[in-house]
């Protein structure tokens, strides 16, 4: 095999979505000559967003994508909420880059460098001091190796460079941020709020907290109320990796970015007990490249990065880099997900809206956060998203009608619909784990992974009464028509993309991979910022925490190199 | 729209929100589409003409055009080519058939088939309307499946869109306002 050599750089980070950007900007702007590698294709902001403020009408199907194409080439992809035809060429072909599911698992992917940064959901919330001391408490997984006052300056940081717009609400379990003004709740949503926390004592919902701007900042431009975040936004207003961090990192002159780069794996150098770079195939020409640099950044995502990780095997590390303790590839956990409470209200037929909002509401989690909400069935906890709206003109194909009155009918907002979707924290569990298959290579020659994960009792536990509050808090708001439905059949791990854990923190390194910055316990250069670093994974969204750890990590790996000591 | 509200909708309008102010230069990119122009994909000629005739009375012309100036028909025969299974356009076509064939539109008139569509489709929506657990397929089977199409078609269409409705106009998002404030519903 011809494989070229580039010695160039000081740093390489592997991924250039929400911690590969953020990592990437934080190494640049100290100075450091840092390569940016990506799977996936070239993705520039502005001229690659094909699809941004298209009209269904401009699209050949009117958003729909064919049902052939969903089932033999996105197979998986194409359950994500928001995949159709304005939005299918930003997630990787499942018949192209296949994986094995020995559970069901939802491995939802980017095509494009910024990786999933473009299609997130925009929700941004902090951890609270419970969450970094949940496994301590209660004994389920190793103790996170650090506290809300480790992160809570980092938080402060990069709230600043992204732009959260929330409002503080003064709770301890879900801190307040450095947040632009709120976005506005619907009369619906008004009405709920009042009621609900006049019901029950310890339950607050306020609008959501999301990284899109309701005013200028660093001279990105607020929101324009398109609603359609995912297919690109030309003013910067909604955070993106292609839109803000990757270009921040651009403009310090030290950012190389090379698109179509697989990483097959990480090298290491037992002289100097260091991960001396990575071995590069092009996804294209599958000419093999090996980088080295003094630092290694590993963002391609939590299963992404791990693959890597086991992909990387020497004499030392026979089982894969910097896993000593085997705790490689074990501990994945998502969010479950896929209880969903609505009703509908006629109080209101005279209020409605303008403008398409790029976020919701949220009922912070309250249970287990004190002796008063203590439960007995399971520890832990859930919280909501929600929205409200009126029917549209859709509800006319599953109403009788025919005519002019029947089209008139439908100039009228339809009623109020108000929905409310539960999220739950999922314990560490040793069994939910990937590994790399023994037998089976993609296209490029690396193994596939095989990924086996599943929900405890805990979680299912946790879901009855996450229905149950649901219910009450609807009935409490005065809808009619209330359904609840838990469905987790339709939910497995992986579908609410917030996969956390197979590469985890910890004090120990007996039984985890990264210590409290991060750092690979065993490799000293070698540091892992994407969800793979979680220890557990709490309730809230998670890519805000992400990047302050990423912030943070990268501050102490360029501290300890200038002290020698990388 | 925030991450789940799109799981709730029936998905007609699935990727389409936005608002762009309506020019004139819009409106006068709408040409009416008729068969002669267009190369159909998947309809015969008779029944992408009929099906543009039961659309117009569904939704029909007023002080804004009707369904079968918005293209309905032809976005009715690309779905059939281009979104569903072959064995499921198969089904509709052949469905669809029987249908015409038990009530001859070409020998009514306009007020005999208002009326013999008007009682099907009080049967086809009727509360206790079941679809066959057989998976096989009547006239108010098809009936549903057709106004789902042409419902989906029209407010989906630069007419159906602009013209008939309004579209959300940008650079603000106010969400508690009057009713009244607004003249009709969003089309997004």
């Amino acid at each position: 095999m011809n494989i070229k050599l580039n010695t160039e750089f000081d740093a390489i980070v592997v991924g250039s979505g929400m911690t590969g950007g953020m990592a990437a900007k934080e190494l640049c702007e100290r100075g450091l000559k840092t390569l940016v590698l990506d799977r996936g294709v070239a993705f520039e902001h502005g001229t690659s967003f094909v699809t941004e403020h298209k009209r269904p009408f401009e699209l050949p199907r009117h958003g729909r994508v064919p049902k052939e194409e969903l089932n033999d080439v996105y197979s998986t992809q194409g359950k994500v909420y928001l995949f159709d035809e304005a939005t299918k060429h930003l997630f990787v072909k499942d018949n192209e880059q296949p994986y094995i599911q020995e559970k069901p698992y939802d491995w939802i992917r980017a095509n494009q460098v910024g990786g999933r940064s473009l299609m997130w959901a925009r929700q941004t919330y902090r951890w609270g001091p419970q969450d970094f001391t949940a496994n301590q408490v209660d004994g389920h997984g190793v103790d996170w190796p650090i506290r809300y006052d480790d992160i809570a300056p980092w938080y402060d940081y990069v709230e600043g460079f992204v732009g959260i717009s929330g409002r503080a609400e003064g709770l301890r379990h879900l801190p307040d941020g450095q947040f632009l003004p709120p976005m506005e709740m619907t009369a619906v949503e008004k009405n709920a709020k009042m009621a609900i926390e006049a019901a029950f004592e310890n339950r607050r919902m306020t609008i959501g907290r999301c990284a899109v701007l309701t005013q200028e900042l660093n001279g990105r431009a607020p929101c324009h109320y398109c609603g359609e975040c995912e297919r690109g936004c030309s003013t910067r207003s909604f955070f993106s990796a292609v839109s803000v961090s990757l270009p921040a990192a651009a403009a310090t002159g030290n950012m190389t970015l090379r698109p179509n780069s697989i990483v097959e794996s990480i090298l290491y150098d037992a002289k100097t007990n260091r991960a001396s770079g990575v071995r590069v195939i092009d996804s294209v020409t599958h000419e093999v490249t090996e980088y080295r640099s003094k630092l290694l950044f590993m963002c391609a995502s939590c299963l992404g990065t791990t693959q890597i990780m086991l992909n990387s095997k020497s004499a030392e590390f026979p089982e894969g880099i910097a896993n000593g303790s085997g705790a490689l590839g074990h501990y994945l956990g998502d969010h479950h997900m896929g209880i969903d409470a609505s009703g509908f209200t006629d109080a209101f037929d005279d209020r409605y809206y303008s403008g398409s909002r790029p976020n919701g509401i949220y009922i912070p989690r309250f249970r287990n956060l004190d002796a008063a909400s203590r439960r007995s069935d399971y520890v832990r906890g859930f919280a909501y998203q929600g929205s409200s709206w009126r029917a549209g003109v859709e509800r006319g194909a599953v109403q009788e009608g025919i005519g002019i009155d029947f089209k008139n009918k439908l100039r009228d907002p339809g009623p109020w619909e108000m929905q409310l979707w539960g999220y739950g924290e999922t314990l560490p569990n040793y069994d939910n784990h990937c590994r790399l298959s023994p037998t089976e290579v993609d296209q490029w020659g690396i193994p596939q992974l095989i990924v086996s994960a599943g929900w405890g009792d805990n979680e299912l536990a946790m879901r009855k009464d996450c229905a149950e509050c649901a219910q009450e808090m609807m009935e409490a708001a005065g809808f009619r028509d209330i359904s609840v439905n838990d469905n987790l059949e339709d939910n497995p791990q992986g579908l609410a993309i917030h996969e956390m854990g197979t590469a985890r923190m910890g004090r120990d390194p007996q039984t985890s991979v990264l210590n409290a910055f991060n750092q690979a316990h065993e490799v000293p250069n070698l540091f892992v910022t994407d969800g793979a670093c979680m220890t557990s994974t709490a309730v809230q969204n998670p890519s805000i925490t992400y990047m302050a750890l990423t912030a943070r990590a990268v501050d102490y790996a360029v501290k300890e190199m200038a002290s020698g000591n990388i | 729209m925030d991450r789940r509200s799109a799981l709730s909708r029936i998905g007609l309008l699935v990727g389409g929100t936005l608002s762009l102010p309506l020019t004139s230069a819009l409106l006068s990119g709408c040409s009416t589409p008729n068969a002669e122009q267009y190369a159909l994909k998947s309809l015969t000629p008779r029944q992408f003409s009929l099906v543009g005739k039961l659309a117009d009375f569904i939704i029909p012309e007023t002080d804004t055009p009707g369904a079968k100036e918005a293209g309905v028909a032809r976005f009715i025969d690309t779905l059939l080519a281009e979104y569903y299974l072959p064995a499921e356009a198969l089904q509709f076509k052949s469905t669809f058939d029987a249908m015409v064939a038990s009530f001859d539109l070409e020998k009514h008139t306009d007020e005999e088939i208002k009326s013999w569509l008007g009682q099907l489709d009080q049967r086809a929506f009727a509360s206790d309307y079941e679809t066959p657990s057989d998976g096989s397929t009547d006239e108010l089977w098809v009936h549903r499946r057709l106004k789902e199409l042409i419902v989906a078609g029209y407010y989906t269409s630069e007419i159906g869109m602009t013209v008939e409705l309004r579209l959300k106009p940008y650079g603000t998002a106010q969400y508690d306002i009057a009713r009244n404030d607004v003249e009709r519903s969003w089309s997004n």
